[in-house]
């Protein structure tokens, strides 16, 4: 089919099969795909309104068994560079966090064997205790697994439990692509294979909880692999229904194992385009902003995004790799409303909230965003102590 | 929304005050980009230049140049027997790269604002070995014509046009068709760079805006051979993006590997790949805008 063939039947409301992305990708001029991911967010979203998040993005350990080789963010086990975070440390960031509109922790990290399923269970118990009305969203596909390797439980039994303790829904991180082949170079396939990363969205979905998805394009993957996870992504959507939402970012490089270059600001642009077409039964697609800075983040709205993503109030992962942006409640807002539409609140099931926060009340601005440890301390927070380890480094350190 | 304006964009002909602000509104801004890479093809087809620049911020002479094809110097000299004894210390260290340099806005505030003094000042800076002024900033003269006389009386090109803060898309019209007058009745410009050097800490320009600016630029000034980005100031992704709305230009590249990413990494390399990414063919030129590759 050619370009104008396909175009058209994007334009009949046709569904692109896999051949016809390929093509689609590799030869139709930019403003043909951002014109028509343009039209398909425009359908999909007619009232002209842009949503962001205010949330934190926490990282409560550093430390990591999994050594993906894209990752500037992970330390191994023993590292005196190592971190895991207290409860009282994560409370403090909640505190934070709405004091400036927040209702949510994006929480994730490294694979930590020291870190065993109880401590995510008192901590989800306390945190819903103390915060009734906050959300948490949490734990990415490969952590589950990795909780349910270090449990002995299987990890639709460990989403129960963590269900039960206070999970709210789950974040779409270590997607990566999901095509094995990609896996295995990035060192990511044993922390989790492409079905095994699906599997536990099943689970998830089948369980009652809405989950993301992401994309980290731009290593080694071809084209037709990128086209394989977004279709495997679509898949999955078209049986569950329970994705809210998709997020593709780029490979950021700086310090990473594996080296080399940022994909381009054109090539975002296409692939985010690209993947509102394919993902023709998502409702929602993210800037990614702190990937690509706030301007290509704004120019995103016009290829096919219809949200900003989060405040993030912290990052400490894409920092590690060399990306360094910031855009607080003002920010955001101001890009949103720059672009054309109409800025709302959201919570993680894209309900909205409301207007923005700092219109309704004071919030301070916010320069750059907040890291684990304002003083860059290492090492394990003291109530750790009360959980079992499993490293012989860790059992050193808990005697 | 604006396919009536395309074939006039393809003709490459300028557009009017009306049009450029219909395009300025418009909310599809894939449509604009469409109507700015159209003029950006009917002038350049598929090529797209750059200029490796060895940018001297004080007063430290360079002493490994790496790939430049132009040494600016950036800074605001106190005089200009100053600002000569610094052309002299940068052309002699520079070999036959020419050189570039300094502001006409703090060149005219040097001599108090007097044309006849200016003239004198770029003779001067000439004789030194300055070829050319690095920054025209039209936003600071509202009779930019008579400045440029000056200054090429003297001896000195003034062959790119600049901007130094416009924060608002009217502010940035002005300026655009300002240049576009300038380029009318003068002729002197062989670029122009859109895109303000300086920008508000609290509200800094948006994506939007910025390549909005491009394209309206690249349709209104249809007499300035190139329109151009400044890879450092605005970073490689927007000035990537910004050929996909009618730069052909992307303005100093820096001359060597200042963050040492290693060979892959390069702007010499980087340059290439991200020109080449944007669906043009990318060759290198002089500060004269010959194309050397
Ligand atoms: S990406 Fe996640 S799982 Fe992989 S090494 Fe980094 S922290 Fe560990």
């Amino acid at each position: 089919m050619t370009v104008v063939a396909i175009a058209d039947k994007l334009h009949a409301g046709g569904r692109l099969t896999r051949d016809e992305a390929l093509e689609f990708y590799l030869h139709a001029p930019t403003s043909l795909l951002g014109g028509l991911a343009d039209q398909a967010r425009a359908h999909r979203h007619p009232e002209g309104v842009v949503t962001y998040i205010i949330d934190r993005n926490v990282n409560y350990t550093n430390v990591c068994v999994a050594r993906c080789k894209f990752c500037a963010f992970y330390r191994p086990v023993g590292s005196a560079e190592g971190y895991t975070l207290g409860f009282d440390e994560i409370f403090r960031k909640i505190d934070q966090t709405i004091a400036l509109g927040g209702g949510q922790l994006l929480l994730q990290g490294g694979h930590n064997p020291d870190v065993p399923l109880e401590w995510y269970e008192d901590l989800f118990r306390q945190v819903k205790r103390r915060y009734p009305e906050f959300r948490l969203h949490a734990l990415s596909p490969p952590e589950v697994i990795h909780i349910s390797r270090l449990s002995g439980l299987m990890t639709a039994q460990v989403i129960d439990r963590l269900i039960a303790a206070g999970l709210d829904s789950v974040p779409g991180g270590g997607a990566e692509i999901l095509v094995d082949r990609v896996r295995k170079i990035l060192n990511c396939y044993t922390k989790a294979t492409a079905d095994e990363w699906l599997g536990v969205m099943r689970e998830a979905h089948r369980a009652g909880l809405r989950t993301t998805a992401t994309m980290m394009y731009g290593t080694v993957e071809t084209v037709e692999e990128r086209l394989e996870h977004l279709f495997r992504l679509r898949d999955l959507q078209d049986e569950t229904g329970g994705f809210t939402a998709f997020i593709a970012w780029s490979y950021q490089p700086a310090h990473t194992e594996l080296g080399g270059t940022e994909a381009t600001g054109i090539d975002y642009l296409r692939t985010l385009a690209l993947s509102r077409l394919v993902l023709d039964n998502f409702d929602n697609l993210q800037s990614s902003w702190v990937t690509q800075g706030g301007k290509v983040g704004q120019l995103s709205l016009a290829y096919g995004a219809n949200d900003m993503g989060s405040v993030m109030i912290e990052e400490n992962v894409v920092r590690a790799a060399g990306a360094q942006y910031c855009m607080d409640e003002f920010e955001v807002v101001r890009n949103i409303e720059g672009a054309g539409f109409v800025a709302r609140r959201r919570n993680m099931h894209y309900d909205v909230l409301g207007a923005p926060v700092f219109r309704e009340r004071d919030v301070p601005r916010m320069r750059e965003l907040a890291v684990a440890r304002d003083d860059g301390r290492a090492g394990e927070a003291p109530d750790l102590r009360d959980y079992e380890a499993r490293s012989a480094a860790g059992k050193r350190a808990r005697q | 929304m604006l396919q009536d304006l395309e074939s006039k964009a393809s003709s490459g002909e300028s557009f009017s005050h009306e049009e450029a602000e219909r395009v300025l509104a418009c909310a599809d801004l894939v449509s604009v980009g469409t109507l700015g890479e159209l003029a950006r093809r009917a002038r350049h087809g598929d090529v797209v230049t750059y200029g490796h620049v060895f940018e001297v911020a004080g007063d430290a002479v360079p002493s490994e140049l790496g790939d430049a094809r132009e040494v600016r110097i950036t800074s605001r000299p106190v005089s200009v027997a100053a600002g000569c004894a610094l052309v002299r210390a940068v052309v002699a260290a520079s070999g036959d790269i020419p050189v570039t340099g300094f502001s006409a806005t703090d060149l005219l505030d040097l001599v108090g604002g007097d044309h006849l003094a200016l003239a004198e000042a770029a003779r001067e800076l000439c004789a030194a070995g300055l070829t050319g002024v690095a920054y025209f900033p039209v936003d600071r003269f509202e009779e930019p014509a008579e400045l440029v006389r000056a200054l090429r009386h003297g001896g000195l090109e003034v062959s790119r046009a600049s901007v130094d803060r416009a924060s608002t898309l009217a502010a940035r019209l002005v300026c655009i068709e300002r240049v576009a007058a300038l380029q009318r009745e003068v002729g002197a410009l062989l670029a122009f760079a859109p895109l303000p050097r300086f920008d508000e800490i609290e509200t800094p320009s948006t994506g939007y805006d910025d390549v909005r600016t491009i394209a309206v630029a690249r349709l209104v000034c249809g007499e300035v051979p190139s329109l151009q980005v400044d890879w450092v100031l605005y970073g490689p992704k927007l000035a990537q993006v910004a050929i996909a709305y009618g730069a052909n230009d992307i303005d100093n590249v820096p001359a060597t590997d200042p963050l040492g990413l290693g060979p892959r990494r390069s702007p010499r390399i980087d340059i290439v790949r991200q020109i080449s990414a944007a669906f043009a063919t990318p060759s290198a030129r002089n500060s004269r805008f010959e194309r050397v590759s």
